[in-house]
């Protein structure tokens, strides 16, 4: 494989050893490594761009990493995450004091392992691009050193998260017995006629069993790492602990990157052949969203709340995906997309946000909002109708194409079902609209907000994204699909 | 030359939302002027398209724009005798209510006329949608101004109102959501012609019929899901009731004419039975409760569900008539449910404004609190009795001709029910008059009411605007018929349609 379809990550990578170097040779760092690693998020997206521009469109492959039109895409995104996150950590590493070297190459390192798991099509590099991404989460969740809930939630994220890695590494093991090989598209489930369309699986060959056990564990960490039902326990911890920047990379682009991986692993493959594997991953995305969204109506806390709702978000997502076609694949990734940005705007919102001189805790501390900070309220409107899945903003849209999918691969009643849950989420969501606009007189928070000039443009962008969609949707699609087609 | 009137009169109360927007820090003489400019300005487009519409067409005007091309939905636009009526409805309410709002309140007349153009914004889209995605996205997108008016300006209790009504709304329409994607995979697109055509078997239209007519039925709302109306009625500022009343009902209506009939005739034909006895529940059982009520907008509430059940009552009662009755028995039916829904439509928007008007004086809603009115304010007595008369049904105003159409279609179909259906006028003649024999009649108990002044000369003008539409269409029901015959003959084609 030529290197220069990998430009991006190896200039990445050279240019985050040097922000290593950067402590011994700068005093005062902290502006000029800001600057130093905007930069070189932006070089590294415009190498990206041009590398676009010089990939024909033919898959590239050669055992380890692919090449392809969809991986430059979600590439990008993750690139453009990764910048976005980058400038809204000013606060909690001028708030909180975070280190700022440090931070920011946590940050670069788990943009660099999104990007190498994306181009992954090996077990092998896959479980190396997956530690290399979630190793600095581990860290970045627990970088506010002065703070307790952080240090417990960085504490059991690494310690649930080095259990889904040994369950997967056990998978993948158990895989590769079976099929001798470590390439994703060359596992071939053994004896496929006679012995799947056995039910409830049992009388199976001792290396049938192997596989569709392999199979399954692999199934569970991918779940484990989305954080769904019922694989979610270190979800609401997490989202508790960490800072609302920390927090953001956990919501938000790890799951684009992990939808990849899911039609990477399941779609085309010997594992897609383990009969109703389309009705496990059906269960699993249901019961999410109706545990996800009756936990979040009884929460207080508002990062517990975002936990539970996420929790749902991805079962919906799973229901996608789980219908093993393109069709269904594209819409997950659309509806991802959608949701990553609407979910990365919250938190960028809500980390911005300090509340009588501390941060956004509760969901009462969003009381009257709109009265002392208008703008905001209305972003985080926009932002919340869409979750909720309401025209014309960009959630309504979305969930009409998994919806649109779902009811295409003839599930009619699952895409019924996926309805229910969605009345329960209208009780917080608008219960949040509630606290923020129905307030009147004494009734309100002093809130204040801090966004520099260029954070607020993102916000603004976001809030731009949630409308246009809304109304607009024909060019993401296309857009997305783009990629898909062959 | 080709003016995109549609799209004109459609966006018209979105852009009038956003500038109402930017003028809510300027004066209050700006506000008003400006409101009241910009929804005069809709009714002229109301007006011109009023006059470019030809009665002998089905959909015209249309404007067809691809808008989703990966779903096949397309931005398109069209009108025909029931959508026209309609949007006249909801414009001239519009323009009535924004005048209200400038007559009634001191301050924020420019946030309270955000919220009532988008309604009509949106209210006004999913009329002349003839698309489903696009209705949809119209129809769900009403929800969001009505419940953020509700909760902003509605009364002490309007948070429970204003969530109770999102709920209901949200769970009807979701369903509805799942119906329209299945119909428009199975179509190939959106378009309402390629929903009309779709052979559908038996069990498909039932699940479908189901889906639409919880949605509508909750819209609507009919029993047994009407409770959020009363709560959502009481807690809304008096414009907010009056567009919920006038138009927000309507699109349940509307849902019923362009939906459930055309595209599930089997279904319906099946279940008509049912309807109907749900609808004269509604009538007779909503009217007993409305006679019951100690508060005077729960009152106009409960009697609007009641009068909301002869509009379904009207459409169902179609598929019960022998198949030998005259095609005009049954055209009378069917525009005797669209005269009905424009007159409820004014004259419940009477009663609401006209109390809003006392509400503002005396602060209660308690019926108690009141009485000998008819010694204080004279002049405000004798419209508030014009609009009673009109909900009652009294000969010469508008509400008379559509329950006389429908009672008179319903005894084609059979003459128990077209009994237990005239029910209707003495049970509402039996809470209005209380009403008003309370109200304005006896001694006046309450002092409070003895500072209280007649209504000023904009008030009257605002009143006497609403009078003289409720007596125009009473004596001059032709306005709506004709102009809807044909619209009216496609639907009674589809009743038919369903009984073969």
């Amino acid at each position: 494989m030529q290197p220069h379809y990998f430009l991006a990550e190896l200039f990445l990578t050279i240019g985050l050893l040097g922000l290593l170097l950067f402590k011994q040779i700068v005093k005062n760092h902290g502006l000029q490594a800001r600057v130093y690693v905007i930069g070189l998020y932006i070089t590294a997206i415009a190498l990206l761009i041009w590398t676009q521009g010089h990939f024909n469109g033919k898959t590239i492959q050669d055992g380890l990493f692919v090449v392809d039109k969809l991986s430059l895409m979600v590439k990008l995104l993750i690139l453009g995450f990764g910048l976005v996150t980058v400038i809204f950590f000013d606060q909690p590493i001028l708030k909180c004091g975070l280190p700022v070297v440090e931070t920011y190459f946590l940050i670069g390192i788990q943009t660099i392992g999104m990007m190498l798991t994306i181009a992954c099509v090996n077990w092998i590099s896959l479980f190396v691009g997956l530690e290399l991404m979630y190793l600095p989460i581990y860290a970045l969740i627990g970088v506010h050193t002065s703070n307790r809930d952080a240090q417990e939630a960085a504490c059991k994220y690494i310690i649930m998260g080095a259990f889904s890695t040994g369950i997967f590494l056990y998978g993948i093991s158990l895989i590769y017995a079976v099929s001798g090989t470590f390439e994703l598209q060359a596992v071939v489930a053994p004896n496929l006629t006679t012995a799947m369309n056995k039910t409830l699986w049992v009388g199976l060959e001792p290396e049938q069993s192997l596989f569709l056990i392999g199979g399954l564990l692999v199934l569970i960490a991918l779940c484990f790492k989305l954080g769904v039902v019922p694989f979610h326990l270190w979800v609401r911890d997490v989202y508790e602990g960490g800072l609302y920047a920390a927090v953001s990379l956990i919501a938000s682009a790890p799951k684009l990157v992990l939808v990849l991986v899911w039609s990477r692993v399941f779609f085309n493959s010997g594992l897609s052949s383990i009969k109703n594997i389309t009705w496990v991953i059906f269960s699993i995305g249901l019961v999410s969203m109706f545990f996800g969204h009756f936990l979040a109506l009884v929460q207080e806390r508002i990062r517990i709340l975002l936990a539970y709702s996420s929790l749902a978000h991805m079962g919906f997502v799973l229901l996608a995906l789980g219908l093993m076609s393109q069709v269904g694949h594209e819409a997950a990734m659309v509806y991802t997309i959608g949701y990553t940005v609407t979910i990365a705007s919250v938190f960028f919102m809500l980390g911005g946000m300090v509340v009588n001189g501390r941060r956004v805790v509760l969901i009462e501390d969003l009381k009257g909002l709109s009265i002392t900070q208008p703008s905001i309220a209305f972003l985080l409107l926009l932002a919340i109708f869409s979750l909720l899945g309401l025209p014309p903003f960009a959630g309504f849209m979305l969930k009409v194409r998994v919806l649109t999918a779902l009811i295409e691969g003839q599930y009619l009643g699952i895409a019924v079902l996926t309805l229910i849950p969605t009345v329960v989420a209208a009780c917080y969501y608008i219960n949040m609209i509630h606290l923020m606009y129905f307030q009147k007189g004494d009734e309100v928070n002093i809130i204040e907000s801090h966004y520099s000039a260029l954070q607020s443009i993102l916000l603004l962008t976001g809030g731009l994204f949630i409308i246009g969609v809304g109304i607009f949707p024909s060019e993401l699609f296309q857009w997305v699909s783009g990629f898909y087609s062959v | 030359m080709n003016i995109p009137i549609l799209s004109m009169i459609l966006w018209h109360g979105l852009i009038a939302a956003i500038i109402m927007s930017q003028l809510a820090r300027s004066s209050i003489w700006l506000q008003k002027s400006a409101a009241v400019i910009i929804s005069l300005l809709g009714c002229a487009l109301a007006g011109y398209l009023w006059t470019h519409f030809t009665p002998e067409q089905s959909f015209q005007l249309v404007e067809k724009v691809p808008w989703i091309t990966h779903l096949g939905a397309f931005y398109h636009l069209g009108v025909d005798g029931i959508s026209l009526n309609l949007v006249i409805l909801t414009i001239v309410i519009v323009f009535l209510c924004v005048l209200s709002i400038c007559v009634m309140e001191a301050k924020d007349i420019a946030s309270a006329c955000i919220w009532v153009f988008l309604v009509q914004a949106m209210s006004i889209g999913a009329f002349l949608a003839l698309d489903g995605l696009l209705f949809y996205l119209f129809w769900e997108a009403s929800l969001l101004p009505m419940f953020l008016y509700i909760g902003l300006c509605g009364g002490a209790n309007r948070w429970f109102a204003a969530r109770k009504y999102f709920l209901f709304s949200l769970f009807g329409s979701l369903f509805f959501l799942v119906s329209i994607l299945y119909l428009g995979l199975k179509a190939g697109d959106f378009s309402f012609n390629s929903f009309y055509q779709l052979q559908l078997n038996l069990n498909e239209q039932l699940f479908l019929f189901t889906a639409f007519t919880l949605a509508f039925a909750i819209k609507l709302p009919m029993f047994p899901l009407h409770s959020w109306l009363p709560d959502a009625h009481t807690q809304a500022s008096t414009s907010g009731s009056m567009l919920l009343a006038a138009i927000l009902l309507k699109l349940g209506g509307y849902g019923f004419m362009r939906f459930n009939l055309p595209i599930t005739p089997d279904a319906s034909m099946l279940l008509a039975p049912l309807m109907t006895v749900l609808s004269i529940i509604a009538i007779i059982y909503i009217g007993f409760v409305a006679a019951v009520q100690t508060d005077i907008k729960r009152l106009i509430a409960y009697a609007s569900i009641s009068h909301m059940g002869m509009i379904t009552l009207g459409l169902f009662v179609a598929y019960l008539m022998p198949v030998s009755v005259q095609e005009s028995t049954r055209m009378i039916g069917i525009s005797g449910v669209l005269v009905h829904m424009i007159s409820h439509g004014l004259s419940s928007a009477g009663l609401f404004l006209c109390f809003g008007l006392v509400y503002n004086r005396l602060g209660t809603r308690e019926i108690k609190d009141y009485g000998g009115l008819m010694r204080v304010m004279p002049t405000y007595s004798a419209f508030f009795m014009l609009f009673i008369l009109s909900n009652i049904g009294f000969p010469g105003t508008a509400g008379f001709v559509g329950e006389f159409f429908v009672i008179y279609a319903t005894c084609a179909a059979n003459l128990w029910l077209a009994i237990l259906a005239v029910l209707t006028m003495v049970l509402s003649a039996t809470y209005s008059l209380g009403l008003v024999k309370q109200v304005f009649y006896g001694r006046v108990s309450n002092t409070q009411l003895l500072t209280a002044m007649d209504i000023s000369w904009s008030e009257k003008l605002l009143l006497s605007l609403l009078s003289i539409m409720i007596i125009g269409v009473g004596v001059a029901p032709d306005i709506i018929t004709s102009s809807s015959v044909y619209a009216i003959k496609n639907t009674v084609l589809f009743v038919k349609s369903g009984q073969s």
